[in-house]
């Protein structure tokens, strides 16, 4: 298309692609430079802008006025069949039972959630066990202020990234989509995660920091993957999430700051 | 009281059944349209909302509470009718694979639509516009209704619906020719 001249009319297609801003920048240019002076395609250009706006005032047809009772009668009982809200910990195996395909033993994964949460407070003892740890009384408010801010943001930032990776993870199939605002999403985390482990490294919280660090390269890869590389790179980056039991881990250590600033008494 | 989206799905996270089935009473018709749009026809559309609050559902645990409710089921939505059209996909494909390019017998009708100054304009274009969009294909309407209603990129509905880019982009040319002919009447008025 690009070895076509301005001189040359436009073609139906890319009026299309133009308006769904799918034409490359070249194309564009010559697109544009073509309406810019030929009154039939400026036409037609407007034809089809006009015929595309009627569509977005399509109706949809109503289903019947009995829809929402029927759909219940069909939804309840599996709604009703769900447990109820399960303590963490449960949640966190049967969130490595998605589809069969991340069954893992009960046992194992109560060793590594255990794992994990010694990890996390070894982690933040032997901070203040260090040379570092003599602080001044005022200091030492200061400190925990900061570290609870910090439990508070780590927090939602581990449950946001856990959406992003459980939607990788549940949409897996063939040609599974990675949206536009995925990528968004993932890039938005990476820099907040940045800000974080920074913040998680200053503090001396060892487990949370490498946990960043792991976090924010899956978020790296799905923030840089793009359309055209979709289903390979989805599928490996999938593979990663399994293989470091990222999810779970996000679970845990999510839960256990969580715990921590319900527990923890008032900085001030 | 009408109680805000968020504290109803607190409420379904928390295992109550009666604030789960106020979710589905306050949303559904609006998520019908989104799956009938992609879909095509009521009886799909009503199955795909069905599979969306299940799916809604197991995913309860995971939702962002601070993420708006109707975005969210409207994604899952979009995905079970992408889901929904690959299968079929696949089954009419293993059947016969004109069929999926022609459309069901119902919606073959061409679109030939009687002379501009027989219809009244307004509720005739809108049953125009509706003939026009069953009959496209159902590769035609999904490409097309995901890329103009959506928004998804054309890469992203080539990923979708397991098709090549190039396929991709003539779905949705030819959706948009057959929707230029049905319509040519009202586009200009």
């Amino acid at each position: 298309m690009s070895n076509r001249s301005v001189l040359d009319h436009v073609a139906e297609e890319d009026f299309v692609l133009d308006y769904y801003g799918e034409l490359d920048a070249s194309d564009r240019e010559r697109v544009r430079g073509h309406l810019a002076w030929c009154g039939s395609c400026q036409l037609a250009d407007q034809d089809l802008r006009a015929t595309l706006r009627l569509v977005d005032v399509a109706p949809a047809p109503e289903p019947p006025p009995s829809f929402e009772r029927e759909l219940w009668a069909r939804i309840e009982p599996h709604v009703a069949a769900g447990t109820p809200r399960a303590s963490w910990s449960e949640r966190l195996i049967g969130l490595l039972r998605v589809d069969g395909r991340h069954r893992i033993r009960v046992a194992w994964a109560t060793g590594m959630a255990a794992a994990l949460v010694a990890a996390f407070f070894v982690g933040r003892a032997g901070r203040t066990d260090g040379p570092g740890a003599v602080q001044t009384g005022a200091g030492a408010l200061a400190t925990a202020a900061r570290e609870r801010v910090l439990d508070a943001e780590v927090e939602q930032h581990f449950e946001r990234s856990q959406r992003v990776l459980s939607d990788l993870v549940n949409t897996e199939g063939p040609g599974t989509v990675m949206l536009a605002s995925d990528r968004a999403r993932a890039a938005d985390l990476v820099a907040a995660g940045r800000v974080y482990r920074r913040s998680a490294d200053a503090l001396g919280e060892a487990a949370t920091s490498e946990l960043l660090e792991d976090l924010e390269r899956v978020l790296l890869d799905v923030a840089n993957s793009t359309p055209d590389s979709a289903s390979d790179d989805l599928r490996d980056v999938r593979a990663r999430i399994d293989e470091q039991d990222l999810v779970f881990r996000l679970r845990v250590v999510g839960a256990e700051l969580q715990r921590r600033q319900r527990s923890a008494t008032p900085a001030f | 009281m009408h109680e805000s989206d968020p504290l109803v799905v607190a409420r379904a996270r928390g295992g109550d059944t009666e604030a789960f089935r106020v979710l589905v009473e306050r949303h559904s018709r609006y998520l019908f349209a989104v799956a009938h749009r992609l879909v095509g026809n009521v009886e799909d559309a009503q199955d795909v909302v069905q599979e969306a609050w299940l799916k809604a559902h197991r995913q309860l645990a995971g939702f962002e509470s601070r993420a708006d409710v109707r975005t969210w089921l409207t994604r899952i939505t979009v995905n079970c009718a992408i889901d929904h059209i690959r299968g079929r996909r696949y089954r009419e494909l293993a059947h016969d694979p004109a069929d999926l390019q022609r459309g069901p017998l119902g919606e073959r009708a061409a679109v030939e639509a009687p002379p501009a100054d027989r219809l009244l304009f307004g509720l005739e274009m809108q049953q125009r516009l509706a003939s026009a969009l069953t009959s496209l294909t159902a590769l035609e309407r999904a490409a097309f209704m995901l890329r103009h209603v959506e928004g998804l990129s054309i890469d992203e509905i080539g990923t979708a619906l397991d098709l090549r880019t190039s396929a991709t982009k003539h779905c949705i040319f030819r959706a948009v020719r057959k929707m230029r002919v049905a319509l040519a009447s009202f586009a200009g008025a």
